[in-house]
């Protein structure tokens, strides 16, 4: 019976509990529509009292209404588009986490692999042997040699290999070793991808793809660069690739 | 902070804005006397009327008695209060599904003129429907004088239509069970209140003014189990009835329609014919109480063959009289009719075993009565109640219940509408709370945009729209001319996922080349139900809304479905207790 007609009972404007929002704020905390909004007011559906614009209204009765209505009401949370922040996904911030190796030694991939672990700091150590399995068993299944004498190694299930926070080393080889690379050339540069999720993976392999495109940074990249130079370098390329495609920050 | 001019606005008067309910109970007792005040106000006139013309029905130019009397009614209602002709109970139920019970004054007295001239000069209708009209109508301008809101005004125009009926028949529960029967079309415990103190105010009113009479004088009955059983072939001849009723009194209208004639000729036509049917039978005259009343209490004279005539032409005249035009309502010719089904049922019983000893047959006119009201307005319980009610009698309950859910069922067997809803029903206008269709006529299209689709204009090249495919979360595009804004087509990516991985196209292919331009769109103004047929008649998920050239936004089931359902929970949440 209660809240059938709703209205007047909060009508007076001296009430402690009663409070004041606009009908654009309380269909922004509502989710719904404006025009709904009103109508349900007219209608008598929905315990608001509207007066021009504003609504009066005791928050209670209204929180009530809403978890009875399987909606929900929430005046204050600024409704953000969820997505992961930026600094979380910087490409810059996983190459310091990952390092930057000159001189890696090794004949074959699964020697390379294993000086390029040893390396990296951020594993926990009883996990190295099995990310050097995932790394040689990736490659099993299709060469990440993308061209140009640059490959990018990264494990099929980056989650299994227990880091918090995204890591790209990056590997300039003492000697170019074949990998089966999609242009038959020689790899003498390596990109070692870690990540805690598929989707921060997918988020750091398509900016990295997308700096690996240009000409210039692969010629860049072949003298080999210092740390600093690769670093600032990297950090333009990648402000860019963010101006060109929003969605990836 | 009060504001001077407070006592213009009842509205915000303090003692009714304390609980809503209160305010609910007291103005729906002030709707409920303002309505019985209405119905002794048309019983009075209609009587005095009556009695003016009484001594002028005994010569021959009386059959322009009705004539005139229609056609004056016609143009009233027609040129001096704009309004159109109709029973009355059908333009409250629109009002109450379509507008939130929202009617006009007028309409609160418009009914109750007409009425009197249409059935005081002779006209075979009801007084019933103008009153339930000016009731329902007195509620809803209450209503908006206190600013209530849709579900409050509502509840207050049943409080009309109930306080109408308890006055007309001194019979409160019948009023309420109408109201909620009939009017309102929901038993919702928050209408009750207010509705049963009207029901009692409008009662107590019609006592007050009138004296405490019952309609029907009341008579013992002993009812065995063998009349219990011939009830059924009673109910199925109330149904027969009511069905002849119905149709003849389309078929008129229906007729009428199609005559070029101006209402009010028309409505005199139709008069003129019930003058000349009340030459011979002047008992199909007016609303016909008086012959109900000798009927129930065994002294109506005229023979088996008689009557049943009598049945008959009492049909055509209310299908002549409402058909061509004039104001009233079925109420009482529905009651007389029954009478007359019911006598006529229990003289060919008589007639068949005479050596039986059958129960008087004023019982039989009682439950005739019920039969008709129920099958013709499909709302069984008040044909029980009201005739429980009027004849203050308790002991044909068992035989009055079984001949009105048999009649019910079998009326709704063959007229899947009620008379008073089939109109409505034929337009799609009956819109009872917590149905699929209330829901979808209250969603507006505006309601259901998607505004987070990215336009694009047709001169760009595809390389352009491939990194604004980048960026979209939809998978479909808008295109508008670059200089005038204007809606030319779609992109559908499904259509150029081909061309969106071909480098080669990039430069080469313009977006107004990969658009379909044969997309339906819809007006922001569009029904929703309307828009949902047309979806699922070419198997669309989403369509485009463009108004005045511009695309403002999508729609689709999915958005859809997902509003349909919050506004399904705040309509119905309260049934579902």
């Amino acid at each position: 019976m209660e809240n059938n007609h709703y209205g007047s009972r909060l009508f007076q404007r001296d009430l402690n509990f009663a409070m004041q929002l606009s009908i654009e704020k309380i269909a922004h905390a509502l989710e719904l529509p404006k025009g709904k909004i009103e109508r349900w007011i007219r209608q008598g559906r929905i315990p608001l009292v509207r007066q021009d614009n504003t609504c009066t209204f005791d928050q209670q009765a209204l929180e009530r209404w809403a978890s009875q209505h399987n909606l929900a009401f929430r005046p204050d949370e600024p409704q953000m588009p969820k997505c992961v922040s930026s600094h979380e996904n910087s490409l810059t911030a996983a190459l310091q986490n990952g390092g930057i190796h000159y001189d890696v030694a090794g004949a074959q991939a699964r020697e390379v692999f294993q000086s390029v672990v040893d390396g990296i700091d951020c594993i926990p150590a009883a996990n190295k042997t099995l990310l050097v399995e995932k790394l040689i068993e990736r490659e099993a299944l299709a060469s990440t040699g993308i061209g140009k004498g640059v490959a990018i190694p990264h494990p099929r299930e980056p989650e299994s290999i227990g880091i918090f926070n995204p890591a790209v080393a990056a590997c300039f080889l003492s000697a170019p070793i074949d990998f089966h690379a999609l242009d038959g050339r020689p790899v003498s540069i390596l990109f070692v991808l870690l990540s805690p999720s598929v989707q921060t993976h997918l988020q750091i392999l398509s900016k990295l793809s997308f700096c690996l495109r240009q000409e210039d940074f692969v010629a860049f990249l072949k003298t080999p660069p210092q740390p600093d130079a690769l670093i600032s370098r990297l950090g333009q390329m990648e402000r860019l690739c963010e101006k060109q495609n929003p969605r990836q920050r | 902070m009060r504001s001077p001019t407070t006592w213009r606005r009842p509205a915000m008067w303090h003692v009714f804005r304390s609980d809503d309910r209160l305010l609910l109970i007291i103005a729906g007792a002030v709707v409920g006397i303002c309505s019985g005040v209405a119905a002794v106000v048309l019983n009075q006139a209609l009587i005095a009327v009556l009695g003016w013309l009484r001594s002028y029905h005994t010569y021959g130019w009386s059959v322009l008695l009705p004539a005139a009397g229609a056609a004056l009614s016609s143009l009233f209602l027609n040129k001096i209060m704009r309004e159109g002709a109709g029973h009355g109970v059908p333009e409250v139920i629109y009002s109450v599904s379509r507008y939130g019970g929202l009617m006009r004054l007028r309409s609160s007295f418009s009914r109750l003129i007409s009425s009197c001239l249409t059935i005081g000069s002779g006209g075979s209708a009801g007084p019933e429907a103008p009153i339930v009209m000016s009731g329902s109508a007195i509620g809803s301008n209450i209503a908006r004088l206190l600013s209530l809101n849709d579900r409050q005004r509502v509840t207050l125009v049943g409080c009309g239509a109930a306080g109408a009926i308890s006055a007309i028949f001194n019979a409160p529960i019948s009023g309420v069970i109408f109201s909620m029967e009939v009017i309102l079309g929901e038993w919702a415990a928050s209408h009750l209140i207010p509705i049963a103190i009207a029901a009692v105010a409008g009662t107590e009113i019609s006592y007050l003014l009138q004296g405490r009479q019952i309609p029907f004088s009341h008579q013992q009955f002993n009812i065995g189990f063998i009349e219990i059983l011939a009830c059924i072939g009673l109910a199925v001849l109330s149904a027969l009835a009511s069905i002849i009723l119905t149709r003849t009194i389309r078929a008129v209208h229906h007729r009428a329609d199609h005559i070029r004639w101006p209402a009010w000729l028309k409505a005199a036509g139709g008069g003129c014919a019930v003058g000349i049917i009340g030459l011979y039978l002047p008992m199909v005259l007016g609303e016909g109480y008086h012959a109900i009343r000798t009927m129930i209490e065994g002294h109506f004279a005229p023979g088996i063959g008689l009557v049943f005539i009598v049945c008959l032409a009492k049909i055509v005249a209310t299908a002549l009289t409402l058909g061509s035009g004039g104001s009233g309502g079925i109420f009482a010719p529905c009651l007389v009719i029954g009478s007359f089904v019911g006598l006529s049922y229990h003289r060919v019983l008589v007639y068949l075993w005479p050596a039986f000893d059958w129960v008087q047959e004023g019982c039989f006119v009682l439950l005739g009565m019920a039969g008709l009201i129920s099958a013709m307005l499909q709302a069984p319980l008040t044909g029980i109640f009201l005739i429980v009610e009027i004849t203050g009698g308790y002991e044909v309950i068992l035989p009055l219940i079984i001949v009105s859910a048999i009649s019910t069922s079998l009326c709704h067997y063959v007229e899947p509408a009620s008379f008073y809803l089939k109109d409505l029903v034929d337009k799609g206008q009956l819109l009872r709370p917590g149905t699929d269709a209330r829901v979808l006529a209250d969603l507006e299209i505006r309601e259901l945009l998607e505004t987070d689709c990215i336009s694009v204009h047709a001169d760009m090249l595809l390389r352009e729209f491939v990194d604004i495919v980048k960026q979209s979360r939809r998978n479909l595009f808008p295109v508008e001319d670059r200089r005038t804004g204007h809606f030319l087509g779609m992109i559908y990516m499904d259509d150029i996922r081909p061309y969106l991985f071909d480098p080669l196209m990039y430069d080469t292919v313009l977006v107004g080349q990969l658009m379909d331009t044969q997309v339906k769109t819809v007006a922001p103004d569009d029904d929703v139900l309307e828009v949902m047929e047309r979806m699922d008649a070419d198997h669309l998920f989403n369509m485009p809304v463009v108004a005045n050239q511009r695309f403002i936004g999508m729609i689709s089931k999915s958005t859809l479905l997902d509003q349909y359902r919050k506004e399904l929970m705040v309509q119905t949440y309260h049934l579902n207790r």
